[in-house]
C-alpha cells in the first residue's frame, strides 16, 4: 500500500489546524509497521483517512479499496488514473460499482473496542462476515486464537477492557481483511495484559502473515512489534526504521534495542523541544 | 443475594399494601363521619358491592374488553406512525423540517379539543375514539422512538462502515438494535397516555367501555360505580405497564446488569 502526499486540516475554532502536511509512506503487504509520535500527532488521523472513514484534503491511498467510497470522492486523485506499480490502478469513483471492482479489505481496530453491546461475543466476532460464509471452524479458530473460548455467549459489558479489545481483534480477522488497521489497541490496558497482547499480536501476524499498520504512541511497544517503525512528527514521516532483521520475541535490553529506543527517544523528545 | 432481593421484593409490596390500607382506612373514616353524603363521597364498602356486582354480571369484563380493543388499535397506529416517523427523522435528513413543524404544534392541542371536529368528519363511530387515542399517544412515543433512532452511536456506525455495510444494512443491524430501549420506553409511556385518553375517546357517543362506565354512572348519579370504573382503569394500567417493563427488562444489555427497576 503507497501513501502520498496526504494532507487534512481541520478547522478548530476558526483557525486551519494542518495536521498531516503532504505524509508519504509505503506499506510493506507483510509485516507489522509501526507509526509512533506524541499523542496529537495526527496518528488517528492517518488511519482514519486510510480507512476511508473521513475524506483527505489531498494525498491519495491507493493499493486498495477504501471503507466507505462514497466519502471519498474528496480525494484529490478521484477519476485520475492511479498505478501503484505491481498492484492495479484503483478504480475511479464512478467505476466503483458492483462488477470488476477489486476488493482489498481493510480491517480495522479502533483504541476503543467498539462492540455492539446487544450481541454476544460470538455474534460481534462475525459481525463483518457474511451469512452465508459464517460456519462453526473459522469461529471456532479465532475464538482459540484470541483465547476467548468459552465466552462465546458472553455480552460485552461481563467482559474486561483487555478481553473486549482481544473480542475486536477477532472481529476484524474473521473479516479476513488484506491489510490490518490498529488504532493504539492496547494503550488502554494494563501492562501485564497489554504484554500478553502484544505478544498475541505477533503470534497471530506470524500465523496469518498480514500487513499490519500499528499505530502507538509507546516506544517500547514500537520495539515489540514492530517490522518497520515510523516516526510521524509534523504533519509528515520523519524517520523511518527497518527492523525485519531482528527477530521475534525481541530483547528491548539488548544493546541493538536498547540503541535505537535511545535514538527514538532522542528524535521524539527533540521535537517538544521546538514545540 | 438473590434469598435478599427476594426478601426486598416482599418487603415493598407489604409497604404497599400498608399504604392502600390506610388509605381505605382514611376513606372509610371520612365516609363515616356524616360530612359528605353518600353520594358525594360512597364509603368502600358500597364500592366494593358495586364493582362485585359488575364483575359478577360480566359487565366489567364486556367493558374492559371494549376498552382494550380500542386502546389496542389506537395503541397500535401511534406505534406505527410513530416508527415511520422516527425512521423517516433519523434516515432521510432534513425530512424533519417539512413536518416538525406541523407536529409540534399538533402536540400542543389537547385531542380533546378537537371532538368537535373529528365527529364531523368521521362520525360518531370506532373512528373518532380510536383517532383521540391516536393522538393522546403519539407524541410521547415519536419523541422517545425519534430519539433512540437519531442517538446511535457515531463510533459503532464507523464500524459498519470499515465493514463496509450498505445504508440499509447499517440501519438494521446497528441503528435499530440501538434504538430498541428507547423504543420500548416510548411504547411503554404511549400506553400509558393511550389509556388515559380512554374517557376522552368514549366522551364520543360510546356505548360500552370503562370510560362510558364512568360517564354513564355520573348521569345516574352512580358515584360508587364511578369510583369502581376509576379503580379498573388504574388497575388495567398498572397491568399493561407492568408487563412493558418487564419485556424492557429483557434487553438488560443497556444498562449492563439484568436490574431492572
Ligand atoms: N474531527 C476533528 N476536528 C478537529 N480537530 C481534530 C479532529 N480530529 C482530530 N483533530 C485534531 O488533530 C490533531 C491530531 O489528532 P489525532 O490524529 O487524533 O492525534 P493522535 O491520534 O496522534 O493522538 C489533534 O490536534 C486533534 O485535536
Ligand atoms: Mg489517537
Amino acid at each position: 500500500m503507497i501513501i502520498s502526499g496526504l494532507k487534512k486540516s481541520y478547522l478548530v475554532s476558526g483557525h486551519r489546524l494542518y495536521v498531516l502536511k503532504g505524509l508519504d509512506l509505503e506499506l510493506a503487504d507483510q509485516g507489522i509497521t509501526v507509526v509512533l509520535g506524541r499523542s496529537g500527532c495526527g496518528k488517528t488521523t492517518l488511519l482514519r483517512l486510510i480507512a476511508g472513514l473521513e475524506p483527505a484534503d489531498a494525498g491519495k491511498v491507493s493499493g486498495f479499496e477504501p471503507a466507505d467510497a462514497g466519502k471519498t470522492n474528496d480525494l484529490e486523485t478521484a477519476g485520475s488514473a492511479r498505478s501503484t506499480g505491481s498492484q492495479e490502478a484503483l478504480p475511479s469513483h464512478e467505476a466503483r460499482g458492483k462488477e470488476t471492482v477489486r476488493k482489498e479489505k481493510i480491517g480495522v481496530i479502533f483504541q476503543e473496542p467498539r462492540l455492539m453491546p446487544w450481541l454476544s461475543v460470538e455474534r460481534n466476532i462475525l459481525f463483518g462476515v457474511k451469512k452465508k460464509e459464517r460456519n462453526k471452524e473459522k469461529l471456532s479458530y479465532l475464538l482459540r486464537l484470541t483465547g476467548l473460548t468459552g465466552f462465546e455467549k458472553a455480552r460485552p459489558f461481563q467482559l474486561s477492557g483487555g478481553m473486549q479489545q482481544r473480542v475486536a481483534l477477532a472481529r476484524a480477522l474473521a473479516y479476513e481483511p488484506d491489510f490490518l488497521l490498529m488504532d493504539e489497541p492496547f494503550a488502554a490496558l494494563d501492562y501485564f495484559t497489554r504484554a500478553q497482547m502484544q505478544q498475541e499480536l505477533l503470534r497471530i501476524y506470524q500465523t496469518e502473515k498480514k500487513g499490519i499498520l500499528f499505530v502507538t504512541h509507546s516506544i517500547e511497544e514500537a520495539l515489540t512489534v514492530g517490522t518497520q517503525i515510523v516516526v510521524l512528527e509534523d504533519g509528515i514521516c520523519k524517520k523511518s526504521y527497518d527492523l525485519r532483521e531482528a527477530p521475534f520475541p525481541r530483547d528491548l535490553l539488548s544493546e541493538e534495542m536498547a540503541e535505537l529506543k535511545r535514538k527514538l527517544i532522542w528524535q521524539i523528545e527533540e521535537q517538544k523541544g521546538r514545540n | 443475594m438473590e434469598e435478599k432481593e427476594k426478601n426486598g421484593g416482599i418487603r415493598r409490596a407489604l409497604k404497599t399494601a400498608l399504604g392502600i390500607l390506610i388509605l381505605l382506612a382514611a376513606w372509610q373514616m371520612a365516609a363515616g363521619s356524616g360530612i359528605w353524603s353518600a353520594y358525594v363521597l360512597p364509603p368502600p364498602g358500597k364500592v366494593a358491592r358495586a364493582l362485585a356486582g359488575m364483575v359478577e354480571s360480566g359487565v366489567l369484563l364486556r367493558h374492559i374488553t371494549v376498552s382494550s380493543r380500542r386502546v389496542l388499535a389506537g395503541f397500535s397506529i401511534s406505534f406505527v406512525l410513530a416508527m415511520a416517523g422516527g425512521i423517516l427523522a433519523s434516515q432521510v435528513s432534513r425530512a424533519e423540517e417539512y413536518y416538525g413543524g406541523f407536529l409540534e404544534f399538533m402536540r400542543n392541542v389537547p385531542p380533546i379539543s378537537l371532538i368537535a371536529l373529528l365527529i364531523l368528519w368521521f362520525g360518531i363511530g370506532e373512528t373518532s375514539k380510536i383517532i383521540i387515542i391516536v393522538l393522546a399517544s403519539f407524541f410521547p412515543m415519536y419523541l422517545n422512538i425519534r430519539k433512540g433512532f437519531l442517538s446511535a452511536s457515531k463510533m459503532l456506525l464507523e464500524v459498519g462502515d470499515v465493514f463496509r455495510l450498505t445504508g440499509w444494512q447499517k440501519f438494521l443491524r446497528i441503528v435499530l438494535p440501538s434504538a430498541v430501549p428507547d423504543i420500548l420506553v416510548g411504547m411503554r409511556i404511549g400506553l400509558g397516555y393511550s389509556w388515559r385518553a380512554i374517557i376522552g375517546a368514549e366522551m364520543i357517543a360510546a356505548a360500552s367501555g370503562l370510560g362510558y362506565l364512568i360517564l354513564d354512572a355520573q348521569q345516574m348519579s352512580r358515584s360508587d360505580k364511578v369510583i369502581a370504573g376509576i379503580l379498573t382503569i388504574g388497575a388495567v394500567g398498572i397491568l399493561c405497564d407492568k408487563i412493558f417493563s418487564l419485556l424492557i427488562g429483557k434487553v438488560a444489555w443497556e444498562r449492563g446488569a439484568g436490574d431492572n427497576k
